[in-house]
């Protein structure tokens, strides 16, 4: 097996965060290994793989000494050509994307590697039919769901036939169907190529990864034993509790852009109750939150909050009781310390594994803990009713326990929650109904789903 | 029908302006935006809707200038009353240079305007980087900035939704540019750094062709014609215009 990647004593730290990655010794990456990097969130996951890139420390700057050498030469002295064969994606596919539609975005990187319009043409049709994203080709990128996105960045990726993989959370946006699909995919057509992942929801990988190393918090790194993988995590199911009165009633709730998305939804939440919804990417999920958040403001039916119909109630009055968690946890922060952004809650930020970052300032975290921080500031605001979209983006299974053991004490206080995510042992875990948006209808998988 | 190249529609809006711009009454100002109309639309669909809906924004500030203008032109009351109301007294002079100056600021915004609805931000890029050889980089960078504005806009809407369902306000601080400013700057700093992990470089091959062809050119020239005409028949002609220095 060639030698690709040969690390020695790498070690880097950023310039405005304490968080700094420690590769004592000599490690080596061969061609062919599919490799996994498992950690604590915050642990330097991402960085690791930003020097296997090279952007390391040329485009991002941080303290670096030890050297990361590919195919016995420093990557800064490849030709960008020669650094494109190294397909990287990066953790938030909406940042990379620099064209207006899909088609051009595919094309992009063959276009940088010189082959020909037509053969482009070709390459793009074969593998979008196989992926089958043929009808997202000449949509634009700013009406993709976030899954749709990542798919075009993973395609785009793919269709430069790059000899190297790296990948940041590849399937972190992909509902189930489409991720195992992808994974698949991406295999049997990439299966001599170097892949190096950075995943938590494993399950997708077990079959695949034939290496994996972890990086502990304090940024030591070391070899891991596939066979020691927990593939899949499993979670305690919470114990059922009697829910209260309804809160949250939706009625014939129909809704669409330029096409119907929401057609006759009925749901209801009540006190202290736990409800899941899961569904394709581009069903409609995010939107249906939306909704129910009173964001958007024209839909046919009846959403109901205590019997009133919300676009009735003052919005000072109904989000006292209701608060959204968006899918990017930035959109939740404003102030320049993680303690003010909590109101000063030492207590929420222990529960939600973050002690220790008070004086941090939020958009210095990692994905992983942004993520954490933008659930503790729901919190920290003691609301009734919480809709959460994606709350375990970037989370490991240890923190996604402890988020378990946290909505599962909330919902004791009475607290109700709507769930929307991929994450199907958190699901599992959490719910107490599980509803399936599908072709616009709301349907009860719960059964299905915990069978 | 052969595609018109967006840069054809970028020459024709310069070429369009310099009438409008160096007329000296409002007949040719309209004319010519009626000719730059005309002349776009049998090129390429024009959103009537969006147009429509500009052309009501623009009333107010219009029907502004020209009543500014109507009150305050310099040395008008030496010409002959044409009008008056309760005692306010409307020159020859005065109402001309409303009427030209109404007419000129209009025709300079919605000439602006339909040009910037008909041209195609993506295409006008690819054609500036294939027949003017703008530098790929700047090209790539100005479709990313181009991008960032709806990027940016989404993330503001959503940034507020947040800052409303906090602290249920909907007067936003100052403070909630931080997060906006921020996600601009992560914006533009993966946009780069896609570039770079992609291979940017200047050799590369275009699947989108934007050809720069000779019916472009013939496009051009008819236009500058019928621009030529348009000035021989209505330029310095009539009356409306500055007749004061």
């Amino acid at each position: 097996m060639n030698n690709l990647y040969k690390l020695k004593d790498f070690q880097f730290t950023y310039p405005y965060g304490n968080s700094s990655i420690n590769w004592a010794g000599s490690y080596e990456i061969n061609s062919g290994d599919i490799m996994l990097i498992g950690g604590e969130s915050g642990a330097g996951k991402s960085t690791l793989l930003h020097a296997l890139k090279g952007f390391i420390p040329e485009t991002i700057f941080g303290k670096m000494s030890g050297t990361v050498l590919f195919k016995g030469k420093d990557l800064c002295h490849l030709s960008s050509v020669q650094r494109a064969k190294i397909g990287y994606l990066f953790q938030n596919p909406a940042s990379q994307m620099i064209h207006k539609t899909v088609r051009q975005e595919l094309a992009f990187g063959m276009e940088n590697l010189n082959i020909k319009p037509q053969v482009i043409r070709q390459k793009i049709a074969e593998f979008s039919e196989q992926f089958e994203i043929e009808e997202l080709l000449d949509r634009n990128i700013a009406e993709l769901s976030g899954g749709e996105k990542q798919k075009t960045a993973l395609l785009a990726i793919l269709l430069m036939d790059p000899d190297i993989l790296l990948f940041d959370e590849p399937t972190a946006f992909l509902d189930p169907s489409s991720a195992k699909h992808f994974v698949g995919l991406f295999h049997k057509i990439a299966k001599d190529k170097t892949i190096i992942t950075v995943e938590h929801n494993l399950d997708y990988l077990k079959e695949h990864i034939n290496r994996s190393i972890f990086i502990k918090k304090n940024g030591e790194i070391s070899e891991q034993s596939v066979s020691n993988i927990i593939w899949e995590p499993s979670f305690e199911k919470i114990k059922k509790i009697t829910p209260g009165k309804k809160v949250l009633e939706i009625k014939n709730l129909s809704f669409g852009y330029k096409q119907p998305l929401l057609k006759d939804i009925n749901l209801d939440l009540r006190e202290g109750e736990i409800v899941s919804i899961i569904g394709d990417n581009g069903a409609g999920k995010t939107t249906l939150l939306k909704l129910i958040g009173g964001i958007i403001k024209k839909y046919s039916g009846q959403i109901k909050y205590e019997n009133n119909e919300i676009r009735q109630i003052h919005y000072k009055k109904y989000y006292q009781d209701l608060t959204m968690l968006m899918q990017n946890p930035e959109n939740h922060f404003i102030f320049n310390e993680v303690i003010q952004e909590v109101n000063h809650q030492t207590d929420i930020l222990q529960l939600i594994n973050l002690h220790g970052y008070q004086k941090r300032n939020p958009f210095t975290l990692s994905e992983g803990e942004k993520r954490r921080l933008s659930l503790a500031i729901l919190w920290s605001l003691e609301r009734k009713i919480f809709l959460l979209d994606e709350p375990t983006f970037g989370q490991d299974a240890k923190n996604k326990e402890n988020l378990i053991n946290l909505i599962c004490q909330m919902r004791q206080q009475g607290k109700s929650f709507l769930i929307i995510s991929h994450d199907l042992p958190f699901i599992k875990a959490i719910s107490d109904r599980t509803l399936m948006l599908k072709n616009g209808y709301l349907e009860n998988v719960s059964g299905v789903l915990n069978a | 029908m052969r595609k018109t190249n967006d840069l054809t529609f970028l020459f024709l809006a310069f070429l369009y302006l310099i009438p409008i711009l160096f007329s000296d009454n409002a007949i040719l100002s309209l004319s010519s935006l009626l000719l730059a109309i005309i002349n776009i639309s049998i090129l390429r669909k024009i959103n009537l809707k969006i147009l429509i809906l500009m052309i009501a924004f623009l009333l107010v500030p219009i029907v502004s200038v020209f009543i500014t203008v109507l009150l305050y032109t310099k040395g008008a009351n030496t010409t002959p009353v044409i009008a008056s109301f309760c005692g306010l007294k409307i020159y020859q002079a005065a109402f001309d240079n409303a009427i030209f100056l109404a007419a000129r600021a209009f025709s300079l915004s919605v000439v602006s305007f339909v040009f910037l609805l008909v041209i195609k931000s993506d295409a006008l890029v690819f054609s500036l980087m294939q027949n003017l050889k703008l530098p790929v980089a700047i090209g790539y960078s100005l479709m990313a900035t181009f991008n960032a504005f709806f990027y940016m806009r989404d993330e503001f809407i959503r940034i507020r939704i947040a800052y409303k369902m906090r602290f249920q306000k909907k007067i936003f601080p100052l403070k909630l540019l931080i997060p906006i400013l921020v996600s601009a700057s992560r914006y533009a700093h993966f946009a780069g750094l896609t570039l770079e992990s992609k291979g940017l470089h200047k050799e590369k091959t275009y699947t989108e062709v934007h050809k720069w062809r000779y019916s472009d050119w013939l496009i051009l020239l008819a236009n500058l014609i019928q621009i030529i005409v348009l000035i021989i028949l209505f330029g310095n002609k009539y009356s409306i215009g500055f007749t004061l220095g």
